[in-house]
């Protein structure tokens, strides 16, 4: 899971990885969190398709557009402007509190 | 795609439900989840004062404004753990959160103890997580024992006790095993009730719950998980999810109702008195007194070799 980690044989959506936030009119531009990454995609598509581009699995982002979550089966217009965040934290033992672990 | 349950247009997709809701149905069905498993578990009543642990991350918070919602008395235990800038954005949105609806809540700062976690990870050359899950412990136990709290919330989720079991049951940790429950009723006079009322919804449904009811909490993962062996366990069990919708649940499910009363019928020594803080203990001498006394040992140490140099 997790940016730049593709699926064997996935095409890549990037058209770019820039550093700054970039503003061509017919691109897709996402925003991924926690690492503030911007990338940009060519292409309206699924909004679970656009999770999977970025090689993240079903339930483990959101996408949020404005103010508004999209649901993974909606689509997302070619010149939206998106937050993908991530959704997974850990680190246990330490989220643990049973009290006895050795 | 419509809301399931009003057929207003729906903000969120839940595959292991087969449910699509909009923001209002979706906050009602979270909180209702909350809500049984409280009931269902017999966590706590409205009557008692409960002890949240809060972190500023989504889960934690979530739990609170649940509880909030629902009627209960609550107060916010926040640790701030020493570990740079990833601890003071913590404390700053647990204050922020607590101050903007005049929660009262309770704030540690290890740091003032001499135990930063990156300072005892260091000095110990423990793995952070471990220094860090032992401390926690620790203070969440005193603390709501010393402050006549009966009860601390946690804000485990789904996800997280999946991947706790996952990893119970791939070591065979029978006692663990025996102790992996909602619901852990103290053993010993100085334990509480400790409960965890987020163990049916998902990490996802977390989120996007703080994300619906405008909770600001911390959306940086902490820099010491990283390569933790949970985030290892919770995406495998995220990749068969994504093949069969509804796995977690029924992973989590099942075992509670088939699997963990057999672990929990074998006996079980009960835990003794620590000789140094007087809370539980296996040993002599409980986990984080060892921690505080090695790291005060190495701390030693190394400022007398420095003053030597």
């Amino acid at each position: 899971m997790g940016v730049g980690s593709w699926s064997q044989g996935a095409p890549s959506p990037l058209v770019s990885a820039p550093a700054t936030p970039v503003s061509s009119p017919s691109l897709m531009h996402v925003t991924i969190l926690p690492q503030r990454k911007q990338v940009e995609i060519a292409g309206r598509r699924r909004a679970a398709d656009v999770l999977r581009e970025l090689g993240f699995l079903p339930g483990t982002a959101m996408v949020i557009r404005g103010d508004l979550l999209v649901p993974e089966n909606s689509m997302l217009e070619a010149d939206d402007v998106i937050e993908v965040r991530s959704v997974i934290s850990g680190g246990a033992p330490a989220l643990d509190v049973e009290g006895l672990a050795p | 795609m419509k809301c399931t349950r009003c057929k207003a247009p729906a903000e969120v997709q839940l595959r292991q439900h087969n449910s699509n809701f909009c923001r209002a149905c979706f906050v009602f069905f979270f909180q209702r989840q909350v809500e049984r498993a409280i009931e269902k578990e017999r966590m706590f009543s409205l009557d008692e004062p409960v002890l949240v642990a809060v972190s500023g991350g989504k889960d934690s918070l979530a739990l609170w404004d649940v509880l909030i919602d629902l009627g209960y008395q609550t107060t916010g235990l926040h640790l701030s753990l020493g570990i740079g800038e990833y601890s003071d954005a913590s404390t700053d949105k647990t204050v922020a959160f607590a101050n903007a609806r005049s929660l009262p809540l309770i704030t540690v700062k290890l740091a003032d103890h001499g135990l930063a976690v990156n300072d005892v990870a260091g000095l110990t050359r423990r793995p952070a997580c471990s220094a860090c899950g032992t401390m926690k412990r620790h203070y969440f136990d005193q603390l709501a024992v010393d402050r006549g709290f009966p009860v601390v919330a946690t804000g485990h989720n789904l996800d997280d006790e999946a991947a706790r079991l996952l990893g119970n049951v791939l070591h065979w940790q029978m006692p663990y095993l025996a102790r992996q429950r909602p619901v852990l009723q103290p053993t010993h006079e100085r334990f509480v009730r400790k409960v965890k009322p987020l163990y049916r919804v998902t990490e996802y449904e977390a989120a996007v719950y703080a994300f619906m009811r405008g909770i600001d909490y911390v959306v940086d993962e902490c820099p010491n998980a990283i390569g933790a062996t949970q985030l290892t366990y919770k995406d495998m069990l995220n990749r068969l999810e994504a093949t069969s919708p509804g796995s977690k649940l029924i992973f989590v499910q099942e075992f509670l109702q088939r699997a963990q009363p057999i672990f929990a019928a074998a006996p079980e020594e009960p835990p003794r008195t620590c000789v140094g803080c007087g809370m539980p203990s296996f040993g002599e001498m409980c986990g984080f007194c060892r921690l505080v006394r090695e790291t005060e040992t190495k701390r030693e140490r190394r400022n007398a070799a420095k003053a030597v140099q």
